[in-house]
């Protein structure tokens, strides 16, 4: 990168961050004080989105792949808290519209945090990169797959369908483990390799607790 | 296979969720779910048997693996296919579809088989145009396994 584009990225960044600092109350007019305020500091309305941020800022949480799920949580509830629709029912109608797709927003933005593995696809999309569409053909891993697969089909007792879950559950929560490390080190490659193995151990997943409810297991 | 009807909304393929703030009302295609729920050809064949190909791919962007087999007889005719996916409905779909196509063709025939083809006869969406993607990779899989089977066997 020329220094003069490093300049300008730089300026652009700053005159964006100005913006966001001035952004006036569409409602009444007025400096809003602080970017991340919900609400106009002098009439009370429900402010926009800022624009760009993403889902992180959004939720007010650091930016990480080793988020605090519990602390999510709690900004979620927070959040929607005071952007529910219901809670704009007497408001005007701009502030309703507002809080509709706020409050979607932030649902969206919960939702794709709060899983390893959307989380780790979001966060490799901020940087530019995806998971490839490209068909898997290693045929050790994909056999594994397969062979674990089956034996979730044909798991018939509660033991054999708990023992899967209680494995395959650690299993993702190792990769979960190296996909962190991957992101630490930057090696977005091997954070590619990784969430795409952990996407089948996320579809074996959703057929084990598939199983549980079918089989009316209790935990 | 009942419960893999429980799964038929859960794909949550990764293509799907770049479009938030949406809510899904995509259903699929009655020939989507005439092959989800009455799969035609699942099972197993010998994999050892010289003139069976198999053929295993998956998808990571989705998390689904597909199994398809095929017997081919001395003249080099498909006489049996059978799959065995672990997907969303339009992968199974996919390769049902597959296994019914390619019984009864020889086997440069069989090679021919777009998955265009697939995806238009299931109308799959663009989102989705990867499981038959997958299936067609599948078939191409086994009748390389065949091939490969074959000429060895020869050399011997």
């Amino acid at each position: 990168m020329s220094v003069r584009s490093l300049f300008l990225n730089q300026f652009r960044k700053q005159s964006l961050f100005r913006q966001i600092r001035l952004a006036s109350c569409w409602s009444c007019g007025k400096d809003v004080q602080a970017s991340s305020a919900l609400f106009c500091g002098s009439c009370n309305a429900l402010q926009q989105p800022a624009k760009g941020d993403n889902y992180f800022k959004i939720m007010g949480v650091m930016e990480s792949y080793d988020l605090d799920e519990t602390e999510l949580a709690k900004k979620y509830k927070e959040l929607q808290k005071y952007l529910h629709p219901d809670k704009f029912a007497n408001r005007q109608q701009k502030e309703q519209e507002i809080s509709e797709k706020y409050s979607s927003l932030v649902n969206e933005a919960y939702k794709t945090l709060l899983e390893p593995l959307t989380r780790g696809i979001y966060m490799l999309r901020l940087r530019g990169k995806d998971i490839p569409e490209k068909t898997e053909v290693d045929q050790e891993f994909l056999m594994k797959i397969m062979e674990k697969n089956e034996e979730v089909e044909n798991a018939e007792t509660e033991k054999e369908i708990m023992d899967l879950n209680e494995e395959n559950k650690a299993q993702i929560k190792s990769l979960q483990k190296q996909v962190s490390k991957a992101f630490f080190d930057g090696d977005m490659q091997k954070v590619i390799k990784l969430l795409g193995v952990l996407k089948y151990y996320t579809s074996i997943d959703a057929q084990i607790q598939a199983s549980i409810r079918s089989k009316g297991i209790i935990r | 296979m009942a419960f893999l009807v429980n799964n038929i909304r859960r794909c949550v393929c990764l293509k799907s969720f770049s479009t938030p703030n949406l809510v899904q009302t995509t259903s699929y295609h009655a020939n989507v779910i005439d092959h989800y729920e009455n799969p035609r050809n699942v099972g197993s064949l010998d994999k050892k048997d010289k003139n069976v190909g198999t053929g295993l791919v998956g998808a990571p962007a989705c998390g689904d693996v597909m199994k398809l087999q095929i017997r081919v007889d001395d003249q080099g005719k498909i006489i049996d296919a059978k799959f065995k996916t672990f997907g969303c409905g339009s992968a199974i779909a996919s390769s049902s579809l597959a296994t019914e196509w390619v019984k009864g063709k020889t086997v440069d025939e069989a090679l021919k088989l777009k998955n265009t083809d697939i995806a238009k006869e299931l109308s799959l969406p663009p989102v989705k145009l990867h499981c038959s993607m997958l299936a067609e990779d599948a078939i191409k899989a086994a009748l390389s396994d065949y091939r490969i089977k074959q000429q060895s066997g020869e050399k011997k």
